[in-house]
């Protein structure tokens, strides 16, 4: 499907709100939507909502050939897709700009700030390592889709627990997570990326909805400066990781201040939130409580139904007396053998049985002499 | 088979949840647990798509099918298969010509039957968006363990210990099969008990739809 395409009407008026102190769904320009963390049933994955948006990571690993350069670290993949539940417009297993985009700087947050401790992925030098895998999949776009997926990547490879490995001469073994507790992976810092919508080269929207996406990077009649996107990537310690800019170039010093100091806060808060998250989970665990992506499912509003006891009583089948009830049944009300019915008189054999008596034929002699 | 005494059994299936407009972006979506497993499913269309998969008789339905890890797989292209030939049988797609239904189909828990609840959802789903359908479509799962019992939607622990998995689909009318997927080797009589006995089971998952459906719909139910 084509590209949506923001009206004019829309465009104005949400440029007009936005000067005048206001937004479209009643935040603050600081304010961000309700964030919400749940966690699948294994290690390593989780659902992350940011008010509408939503995006499913998960970690998998598996036994690697490590680089030549890099003989004892081990590796870690990035891959985020959109598929068409993101938003009709997406197309199935197609790389876009935008994802590929997205990819990158999720790539530059978490690869290149070297976040996980590598090293201690190592199992064998220069044979074998742990390879991690995060995929990401957006569910749901409503904008921000890189904030809500780093808080994701992070969320997921907090809570992700490896397989215990044990060397015994030349072998390796890995153990079951049943058999030994898994180990959690060593991160340095915990990177998180924040949008900012900037409108008219001085105002600045946090957590910016599809639509002041949409706005913010279109050109617009009434205002000749355009806005842009800035995402900035920063840590628990207020160390910047990862800057991106779309849209126009930012006039002085200020705004980017500004930017700056309200990410390092924030990240810190969201930081918090998923520690939390996972300590909590880990309580939970240890309790023995079964996590499951059900939990998500909610029950408040008309369209969820939950129901607990479906049972239903059943005949228990007798293949058996099925069958002999079928016999009998034939028995009963077997049909008269019509002129020509096929029936077997020996078994293995056909033939045509008819009625007895005089041949049954018309005579049509009579019928010719007429015409 | 061991004789049982011909008195009416319970039969259990595992507890469903399930929350219609799960996504907002979607034209329709769904996401539904049966017991551990879940699945959300995103509906979109009827919309428009590029001429050349176009139809002039009838909406073409595509089915995407992700699972939770790794790269998509020739088992995820088959399961795409089996549920786009069920969800054909019951979309009315003559109504819209020309154009195209996507359904997608994202894996969150598989704990044994992920295939039965996954088309179920889609059905959930299909309903949420509106599209029109000659009839609705319900999935049951059954096992048969080593002794040759058969077991109404088995969990993962049963399903390790199981010779045969099967999957049946019928529809909401007369309650025909639609779509049977068996894996593993079985004999015909079991295969007659557990058609019947799903047959039966099937009647639950649509009460599931109808309830759902009633709770805003004042003209069913």
């Amino acid at each position: 499907m084509r590209d949506v395409f923001l009206s004019n009407c829309e465009k104005n008026f949400i440029n007009k709100v936005v000067v005048e102190g206001h937004r479209l769904d009643g935040r603050t320009y600081d304010e961000s939507r309700s964030l919400s963390i749940s966690f699948g049933s294994d290690y390593g994955s989780c659902m992350v909502s940011l008010g509408e948006t939503k995006v499913l990571a998960n970690v998998s690993c598996e036994v690697v050939q490590p680089k030549q350069i890099r003989p004892n670290e081990g590796t870690i993949y990035i891959n985020l897709e959109i598929s068409p539940m993101a938003a009709p417009q997406f197309e199935a297993n197609r790389q876009t700009e935008f994802s590929v985009y997205l990819n990158r700087l999720l790539e530059k947050c978490y690869k290149d700030s070297k976040c996980v401790d590598l090293e201690s992925l190592c199992i064998v030098v220069e044979e074998k390592v742990w390879s991690l895998r995060v995929d990401i999949k957006v569910l749901n776009h409503d904008g921000n889709i890189i904030e809500c997926a780093s808080i994701a990547t992070i969320t997921a490879l907090a809570h992700f627990r490896r397989p215990d490995v044990t060397r015994s001469g030349d072998s390796v073994i890995i153990h079951d997570i049943t058999e030994r507790d898994p180990i959690p992976t060593v991160l340095f810092h915990y990177p998180v990326c924040t949008t900012y919508a900037i409108f008219n080269n001085d105002v600045l929207l946090s957590d910016p909805n599809f639509l002041e996406e949409q706005v913010c990077t279109s050109f617009s009649e009434e205002s000749d400066t355009a806005g842009g996107l800035l995402v900035i990537g920063v840590n628990q310690y207020k160390e910047v990781c990862v800057m991106n800019l779309t849209g126009a170039a930012i006039q002085g010093t200020n705004l980017l201040n500004k930017a700056l100091s309200g990410a390092g806060d924030k990240c810190k808060e969201i930081v918090d939130m998923v520690k939390k998250a996972i300590v909590h989970d880990d309580t939970l665990r240890q309790k023995r409580t079964k996590i499951n992506f059900s939990d998500v499912i909610t029950q408040d509003h008309l369209l969820c139904l939950s129901k607990k006891d479906l049972s239903i009583k059943l005949k228990h089948y007798n293949i058996d007396d099925a069958v002999e009830n079928d016999e009998m049944d034939e028995d009963e009300s077997e049909p008269e053998p019509s002129k020509y019915d096929v029936v077997a008189s020996v078994p293995q054999t056909a033939e045509i049985q008819t009625k007895k008596g005089a041949s049954q034929w018309i005579e049509i002699s009579s019928d010719s002499e007429e015409d | 088979m061991e004789v049982e005494n011909t008195d009416l059994k319970d039969f259990k299936l595992r507890p469903m949840k399930c929350e219609c407009n799960f996504l907002s972006k979607s034209d329709g979506s769904a996401i539904l647990s049966q017991g551990q497993t879940v699945a959300l499913v995103s509906v979109n269309g009827p919309l428009d798509i590029k001429m050349t998969s176009q139809s002039i008789e009838k909406a073409t339905l595509e089915v995407l099918f992700t699972s939770k890890v790794g790269k998509p797989s020739v088992a995820d292209r088959y399961k795409e298969h089996v549920i786009r030939q069920t969800c054909e049988s019951a979309i009315l797609g003559s109504l819209y010509p020309r154009t195209g239904i996507t359904v997608t189909i994202q894996e969150l828990e598989d704990y044994g039957g992920f295939t039965v609840c996954s088309i179920n959802c889609a059905c959930l789903a299909l309903l949420n968006a509106g599209v029109a359908m000659r009839h609705t479509f319900a999935g049951v799962a059954c096992a048969v363990d080593e002794q040759g019992n058969i077991q109404l939607d088995p969990d993962a622990a049963q399903l390790e210990t199981a010779r045969a998995t099967m999957n049946f689909v019928f529809d909401s009318r007369e309650k025909r099969l639609i779509t049977s997927l068996t894996n593993g080797s079985f004999s015909e009589d079991a295969y007659k008990e557990a058609l019947e006995r799903c047959r039966s089971a099937s009647q639950l998952v649509f009460d599931f739809y109808k309830d759902i459906v009633s709770k805003y719909s004042y003209v069913i139910g």
